[in-house]
């Protein structure tokens, strides 16, 4: 993620599309709005107004997608950078059980774990007293291969 | 601090005000103007542009302020990520062609002291 949006590049959540699709969305609410003004006051003749109220409700419920679709791609775009900055983070925790002596391929666990895992899973990432071991090791010690980093293989 | 930088810095949260005040008298002048006659096709005009008017611009201020939210919450990943990278415990973006991207490079971002909680 940090790739899409290197580090203090991008000022905003919003792309420039995003943003314009917004403008054009709030733009066609105010030409609605003046029109339907401008319509039912040039005459007194409720059924030639109501075409116009049906206009400006039309154009005011287009600004109003408008608006919820821009804050959702903001919560949208805000989530997903933060996801892509806390899976950095725990990259960076196995990194640094990399660094203790565990190597990338190497299945590990803790001894007050119960399930082994591969060292690069987010469930050991920054775990303390981290080792490594075969997994004929770890399944001796009673211990499971981990459901989500699938130590076993997927088979 | 001066009332131009706290300006620059919160004016969606201005507009926002601005537009949740201008929502509510249009409201009003709606109310009152529809209130006044009997006559329907008197009323319509006041439907639009003190009803509908007064919608859109709540709305508007609804946006203002939620999207100001978004983006204190834009730049403060935005400052974690930066001391991240500068701390080293996240390796910088891989941006082909440059190296690590250091703050002063970013002239683009306008940091936003005030809000930044
Ligand atoms: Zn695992």
């Amino acid at each position: 993620m940090s790739a899409t949006h290197p580090v203090g590049v991008a000022p905003s959540p919003w792309t420039a599309g995003q943003r314009l699709v917004l403008a054009v969305l709030l733009v066609v609410g105010v030409g609605g709005l003046l029109a339907g003004y401008t319509g039912t006051s040039g005459t007194l003749r409720v059924g030639h107004q109501v075409v116009w109220i049906d206009l400006a409700g039309a154009a005011l419920l287009v600004s109003g997608a408008g608006v919820i679709l821009f804050l959702t791609a903001g919560r949208r775009a805000i989530g997903q950078r933060r996801l892509g900055l806390f899976g950095n983070v725990v990259e960076g925790g196995a990194a640094a059980a990399l660094a203790t002596g565990v190597a990338a391929g190497d299945l590990v666990s803790a001894p007050t774990m119960t399930k082994y895992h591969r060292a690069d899973c987010s469930f050991v990432a920054g775990k303390a007293g981290v080792v490594a071991a075969s997994a004929a090791g770890h399944e001796q010690a009673g211990r499971r291969p981990c459901g989500v980093c699938l130590p076993g293989g997927d088979a | 601090m001066d009332i131009v930088k706290y300006t620059r810095n919160q004016w969606d949260r201005i507009g926002a005000w601005l537009c949740v005040i201008g929502g509510a008298v249009a409201l009003l002048v709606g109310y009152l103007g529809v209130s006044d006659t009997l006559n329907t096709g008197e009323q319509m005009p006041y439907i639009v542009s003190g009803g509908m008017v007064g919608l859109f611009l709540l709305g508007l201020g609804a946006l203002l302020w939620l999207s100001a939210d978004l983006r204190d919450e834009w730049r403060k990943l935005d400052a974690i990520d930066r001391h991240l990278v500068e701390t080293n415990r996240l390796p910088a973006p891989s941006a082909e062609g440059s190296d690590v991207a250091s703050p002063e490079r970013n002239g683009q971002v306008v940091p936003r002291e005030v809000s930044l909680r």
